[in-house]
């Protein structure tokens, strides 16, 4: 009996199936404002909700449907249509109404998708369209300006390199090296790409510090892949990723299937990377005439400056073919580059199964030679969704990136640096002319791999209606390799091979549970909580073995064992990481929402009694155009306040720091090695991650239809228990430990106004967004609580140390106060009590005193001697000031999209300039006991005002003293005359393109054909007087052994089939 | 109804400044000052000048990272040793300073007397800013000094900068008596000299005696260092004379390799009664940098008496001998070499 039950309803669902399945052919044309037609607009079965297709590029659609279904178009931007089908009419013509465009759309947070009219927080979202027609190794560049709040500075033109990131301010101040290798730790944002997190501050930032290749996984996700960047500021909006949420979100979708018919689309480009402006130098004869000069001018005798001249084989001996150069050492270096760049993206699938296949490579080769880039990227994604209750998606994506440094490293070319700034008197390089940095600049081999492989499954299920339970399992490797040989001419006589080896692995899994109930329409609550676990691991290894048998032999066997080293870096990471979050969203008709969210985190490098810490945040938003009182305006169709206040927290430190080192002594006992603590850091069991804790307030006001939309945001950012390390007392048995006690405080405005004006004429379309925030920095607390710190900077012969007061920037300069030329011997102030001439400081010397031509640095506790306690605090290397402005305009086929961005109010330390001047030290180009020293180039001064002769009013002191350089320093890293203002207005991109007549082009078989002409890096605009004052470190200071950005130009094709 | 209507968007528009004013608002941050830390350190607190000269005390305070510069350095509460409050310190006195720099190549005394001028300043003075502290000696003398053996004074620096005030404490002055000249053989506590005479510094080393012709050695000139009090008042001169073991003169020309124009950064030298004399300017040196008159670093000048001699191989030979020397006290002085055991063999 129950069989037979069965059975007659199986058959009577079936009957029924088959009575609904009556279906017909139905076409239209979709338009949308004035009367163009839209492309790509989504047409569902409303009744059983399934997916119908979407209109072709001129707005037609032809579907097979039921012939009693209602037909639902939907698109973004545009509000919904429902158009019942009536028996008997084939052909519908639909229009479509246009929405206030940035409220409709939907936004996953706190990996919950969610209307943007519901949000509490800061939230910006930007197309990948905009970005997709500029080839870049890496799609973070490519951000510059365009949200307001996120300042990116494109500081190194390394192929597949990026700059720095920090969304509203820097949240740590601490700076790592010294010299002209200080770098700030890093305080990037995180990245979440298609709902999974990677970290982008570890290890990646700069070769030096890892000493692997320096490719982030963030350079392996071709931009051409990309369906939107959402970037997330404010703490509600982060609050949910929690631990290492705490500098900001990056939200990265990858595309999706979305078509009936499969998709097959290709991008290529075509790109010539040019060589930026180098600077002058003066060449061959030149060059020798202005050496012999400056030591007769200037020597101490003319017997002396003579014997001076005679001593030097550079400038007497200049008939020998080795000196009797004019070397343009630049040209060894730069070149222009000719790249490409191909993509094939396949995707195809309805709301029941879609899937995605792309494949990008990517070839860049550096302007600086023997260095590039290179990846080759398959992402791929499938969805599955038999109906509304179940829904599994998979991502498999397998990138391979090379890349090759040269003799430099991720952030910087040292050995190019070198090897430019010589005399032009020696001869090119070659194996018999003994420029060694040169040559190994140039022919070092150097390989790095990075293989990056993620695999991702997500499960959601909807068991009862409201209750919705989601899972996440993710898996990431990388691993990256480099292989470096340096041939044994360059290394005197013994070979080197260097083999690095590191893997980074990550397990990541998520469960939510979700649960939305509407009560009477008009009270939505929303609640859900998940549970967050990763464990991640990384280590690395290097090899490096001294003399092989011979150049032929790159691997392995080598005579010169003493020089041997091999074995595991220190920087191996065991890291464990659990949360619970909460969220409780409760949203009274669109008008009022609170949200409150409480995540409570654990991490095992959070020392003291408990592993945990807690990260509540409150939010909330007041939608008052939805009052009734604002009904009048009909032109005002958006508005509303919204604020948040709450705490993430961003772990730092490591294993070791809680519970120390154990290192292998150079000692031994017993003629075995030994092991002790290593003495360097006291470990502490105290640390804790670093809190932030932000308050903010936004108000959004839209009008006329969406043609003018307004941002304002301001906000108050607290990073508390900043990880910092201080020396301690030296009886005890180790030099210093780290504690959390320094704290820094931004806080800014930001405001970005979007437009989009209604054209009357349909051939015309402009859109834009401009883009403006102020930020500032301050430092609230330091180590032992004291109000001012200075990190001193003893060993790199730059002598600029950090400098940390309460309630100032944290990066300000330390220099000399500079004030410009002593004209004569007369100005130079005197001691009234011994009768002695101001002079510079140190061990006494006659040549100290200063006399005419010699700079005038103040006197600042005025003991005429100048020393540093005369050093002033000035300047920020921070911009307070960044912001964009990007506009599209369309006519017909034609559109141009541009992007402007800009930094102000910011200061740069132009030590590149100051180096081009200290070349002027020894004109002799020979220094007495070293025998390796090799001259630097000379730049000419023409560009320049100064000293020359007595009474000169001048701007720089006199480069040409020689014999005195070094005992007063004219021309010293640290004073103001080379502090300049660093701000800048940039045209950062311009793209042509010109999409082809669809009628056309299918003449061909091609549904879309577009090309494109692209120029990226275009100009920049600034008073600075160094080549490019963005491409200065996160300190502020233009070294000279920077990576110089090129400037691109790219035809790019684009064809789908 | 109007009416109200207006006043929510008022509320709406107040709402929206008061969002934009809290934000402007710095209350929690602390301000950008000075900072005062515990790292201020003198590295002398016992300060021994002696009287009749000047002494500057420089480099001596180190100032620590945690301590913001420029810093106001004041001196207080001078006392003597057993707390009374002196008032010493607040007198000023005539001291010479510098308006110009001191070169070494000035022509004339005027030229050098117009690149000095006389000032009023107390004793004990510190630098404001620099915490340098400079003992004006040049015009005090144990007269009115409490001198050592007395334990003198003690003092306490105040040390300010906006981000607050602090004191160092305790700070001793316990200066030495008057020694007016140096290489000087006065002992700097009872301000007595067991002999009269110091010894030169320097002596080429085939110096023979003209009687044994055994070789000389520093220990056989002594050097007497005389205020002449009954020359013309008011006149500064410095007087070199040379006698032999029973006190007559010897002609200085015997010396007759000896630069003398350059000998001493004085002018106007004149061979008078076997004697040289020069007009010169005190103190001497003028100031402590290496002129043709000093010794290398500049501390003291110093003078050299040469002559030539044929050798024992029939060479000539370059004999002299030399002194470093500082006179502090103004006035007229002589320099005695005396040779008391027999003369240099001059041929």
């Amino acid at each position: 009996m129950k069989q037979l039950c069965i059975l007659i309803f199986l058959f009577a669902n079936v009957l029924t199936n088959s009575v609904l399945a009556q279906t017909g052919m139905v076409k239209g044309t979709v338009k949308g404002a004035n009367n163009r037609p839209l492309a790509g607009v989504s047409i569902k079965l409303e009744n059983p909700k399934r997916d119908l297709g979407k209109t072709g590029d001129d707005g037609r659609f032809v579907i097979s449907m039921p012939t009693n279904g209602v037909m639902v178009f939907s698109y973004q931007g545009y509000g919904t249509v429902k158009q019942p089908v009536t028996a008997g009419k084939t052909e519908y013509n639909i229009l479509m109404e246009s929405k206030e465009q940035e409220l409709e759309e939907t936004v996953v947070v706190g990996y919950q998708q969610r209307k943007r009219e519901t949000l509490t927080g800061s939230v910006v979202t930007i197309s990948g369209k905009e970005i997709q027609d500029i080839p870049s190794g890496n799609f973070v560049d490519l951000l510059q300006g365009k949200v307001a709040g996120m300042n990116i500075q494109n500081n190194t033109g390394s192929p597949g390199m990026r700059g720095t990131i920090a969304v509203r301010g820097i949240s740590n101040f601490n700076v790592s090296g010294s010299g002209d290798n200080t770098f700030l730790t890093p305080t990037s944002p995180l990245f979440v790409i298609d709902g999974v997190p990677i970290d982008d501050n570890s290890g990646y930032e700069y070769g030096f510090e890892t000493a692997g290749p320096g490719v982030s996984p963030i350079s392996m996700i071709p931009p051409e892949d990309i369906e939107d960047i959402t970037v997330l500021k404010d703490a509600q909006a982060t609050a949910l990723y929690g631990s290492r949420g705490a500098y900001g979100v990056i939200l990265v979708r990858t595309k999706r299937g979305n078509s009936k018919i499969p998709l097959v689309q290709y991008q290529g480009q075509f790109f010539m990377s040019a060589v930026p402006q180098l600077r002058k130098v003066i060449g061959g004869r030149d060059e020798r005439m202005v050496r012999v000069e400056q030591i007769l001018m200037n020597d101490t005798t003319l017997a002396a400056a003579i014997r001076r001249i005679n001593d030097s084989p550079m400038l007497a001996d200049s008939l020998n073919p080795y000196y009797n150069n004019s070397t343009d050492w630049q040209s060894y270096f730069y070149r222009n580059t000719y790249n490409q760049t191909h993509n094939v993206n396949i995707s195809g699938g309805e709301r029941v199964f879609n899937y995605k296949v792309n494949m990008n490579y990517y070839d860049e080769n550096g302007i600086i030679a023997n260095t590039g880039f290179k990846r080759y990227t398959v992402q791929s994604n499938m969805q599955y969704e038999p109906n509304d209750r179940f829904r599994m998606m998979a991502n498999v994506n397998a990138n391979l990136a090379q890349n090759q440094m040269g003799s430099g490293n991720a952030a910087m070319q040292t050995g190019v640096g070198k090897s430019v700034n010589t005399t032009s008197l020696y001869p090119a390089p070659s194996l018999f002319s003994g420029s060694m940095g040169a040559l190994s600049a140039l022919n070092v081999d150097d390989q790095n791999k990075t293989g990056n492989y993620v695999a991702q499954v997500e499960l959601q299920y909807e068991p009862i209606i409201g209750l919705r339970a989601t899972s996440t399992f993710n898996y990431n490797y990388t691993t990256s390799t480099k292989d470096r040989y340096t041939p044994e001419l360059l290394l005197g006589n013994s070979s080197e091979i260097y083999g690095y080896y590191d893997n980074k692995s990550k397990v990541y899994n998520r469960n939510l549970l979700s649960w939305v109930k509407a009560i009477k329409e008009k009270h939505v609550i929303n609640l859900y909580g998940f549970t967050e676990m990763e464990i991640s691991q990384s280590s690395s290894t290097l090899n490096k073995i001294r003399g092989t048998a011979n150049d032929q032999f790159q691997a392995g066997i080598s005579y010169n064992t003493r020089q041997t080293l091999g074995g595991l870096l220190n920087n191996l990471t065991n890291y464990r990481s659990i949360a619970y979050a909460g969220n409780a969203s409760y949203n009274y008709d669109s008008k009022y929402i609170v949200d409150l969210t409480y995540r409570v985190d654990g991490t095992s490098v959070t020392g003291g009694a408990s592993p945990w810490t807690s990260n509540p945040s409150v939010g909330f938003r007041w939608n008052f155009k939805k009052e009734k009182f604002m009904e009048r305006f009909s032109w005002w169709d958006t508005g509303f306040f919204r604020g948040s206040v709450g705490r993430t927290i961003q772990p730092t430190g490591t294993l070791s720091d809680l519970y120390g080192w154990y290192k292998v002594d150079a000692g031994r006992y017993n003629n075995r090695p030994t092991t002790s603590l290593d003495l360097k850091n006291a470990p502490n069991t105290e640390l804790v991650p670093q809190t932030t804790t932000q308050w903010s307030l936004g108000m959004e006001l839209g009008f006329f239809n969406s043609a003018l939309y307004l941002t304002y945001e301001t906000y108050y950012k607290q990073s508390d228990k900043i990880l910092r390390s201080k020396a301690i007392a030296n009886h005890n048995a180790f030099e210093n430990v780290l504690t959390n006690e320094a704290a820094m405080v931004n806080m800014g405005h930001e405001v970005s106004i979007n437009f989009r004006p209604r054209l009357r004429n349909g051939d015309w379309d402009l859109s834009g967004t401009a883009t403006f925030a102020l930020n500032r920095d301050y430092t609230t607390a330091l180590p032992d609580g004291v109000r001012q710190l200075i990190q001193p900077d003893n060993t790199s012969g730059y002598n600029l140390p950090q400098f940390f007061r309460l309630g100032r920037n944290p990066l300000t300069f330390v220099l000399y106060d500079y004030k410009g030329v002593y004209k004569t011997d007369d100005e130079v102030p005197v001691n009234p009590l011994t009768g002695q001439r101001y002079r510079a400081g140190g061990e006494f010397s006659a040549g100290k005193f200063f006399r005419a031509g010699d700079p005038i640095f103040t006197d600042i506790n005025g003991d005429y001697i100048l020393d540093e306690n005369d050093l002033v605090f000035v300047g920020n290397s921070q911009p307070a000031m960044t912001g964009g402005l990007s506009v599209f305009t369309r006519y017909k086929n034609w559109s141009l999209r541009t992007q402007f961005s800009y930094t102000l109010d910011r200061d740069i330390l132009n030590t590149a300039l100051t180096d081009r001047f200290r070349n002027y030290d020894t004109p002799t180009g020979v220094i007495e006991g070293k025998p390796d020293y090799v001259p630097g180039a000379y730049v000419p001064l023409d560009a320049y005002n100064v000293w020359r002769q007595l009474g000169d009013n001048a701007d720089y002191p006199n480069v040409s003293d020689f014999t005195r350089l070094t005992l007063y320093n004219p021309y010293r890293y640290n004073s103001t005359m080379f502090l300049e203002d660093g701000s800048y207005v940039k045209i950062n991109s311009a793209t042509l393109g010109y999409n082809f007549d669809r009628k056309w082009i299918q003449r061909y078989g091609l549904t879309s054909a577009r090309i494109n002409f692209t120029a990226n890096n275009i100009y920049t605009f600034s008073r600075y007087a160094g080549p490019d004052p963005e491409l200065v470190t996160s300190v502020g200071r233009d070294g000279s052994n920077g990576y110089p950005s090129k400037r691109t130009y790219s035809l790019g094709v684009s064809v789908q089939f | 109804m109007n009416t109200k209507s207006y006043n929510t968007i008022k509320q709406v528009v107040l709402f929206g400044f008061a969002l934009f004013a809290l934000t402007s608002c710095k209350k929690y941050i602390p301000t950008d000052q000075d900072s005062l830390g515990e790292d201020v350190v003198y590295n002398t607190t016992e300060f021994q000048p002696v009287l009749g000269r000047n002494t500057f005390y420089d480099n001596i305070v180190n100032i620590g990272q945690n301590t913001s510069q420029p810093l106001t350095f004041k001196i207080v509460n001078a006392r003597d040793i057993d707390g009374q409050p002196t008032t010493l310190f607040d007198d000023k006195f005539p001291v010479k300073i510098w308006k110009e720099a001191y070169t070494g190549f000035e022509k004339s005394i005027a030229e050098i007397e117009a690149k000095r001028k006389i000032e009023y300043r107390p004793i004990l003075e510190i630098l404001e800013k620099s915490g340098n502290i400079n003992f004006w000696g040049e015009s005090g003398n144990s007269g009115f000094i409490k001198a050592q053996p007395d334990s003198g004074y003690v003092f306490d620096v105040e040390l300010t900068n906006t981000g607050g005030r602090r004191y160092l404490r305790n700070f001793k002055l316990k200066p030495l008596r008057e020694r007016p000249y140096e290489p000087s053989i006065i002992d700097p506590i009872t301000g007595l000299s067991p002999i009269p005479y110091t010894f030169i510094t320097k002596m080429s080393s085939n110096m023979r005696g003209d009687r044994t012709d055994r070789a000389m050695f520093n220990s056989d000139i002594r050097v007497y260092f005389n205020k002449l009090e009954n020359n013309v008042a008011g006149t500064k001169t410095l007087t070199i004379s040379f006698l032999d073991s029973l006190n007559n003169p010897i002609d200085p020309k015997k010396f007759s390799a000896t630069k003398w124009e350059g000998l001493v950064h004085g002018f106007n030298h004149r061979f008078e009664n076997n004697k040289v004399v020069y007009d010169v300017a005190y103190p001497i040196p003028l100031s402590a940098i290496a002129t043709p008159y000093t010794n290398i670093t500049g501390e003291n000048a110093y003078i050299e008496f040469k002559f030539r001699r044929k050798g024992d191989f029939g060479f000539l030979e370059d004999n002299y001998f030399g002194l470093e020397f500082s006179i502090f006290e103004e006035g007229n002085w002589e320099i005695q070499f005396r040779f008391p055991y027999e003369l240099p063999k001059f041929d």
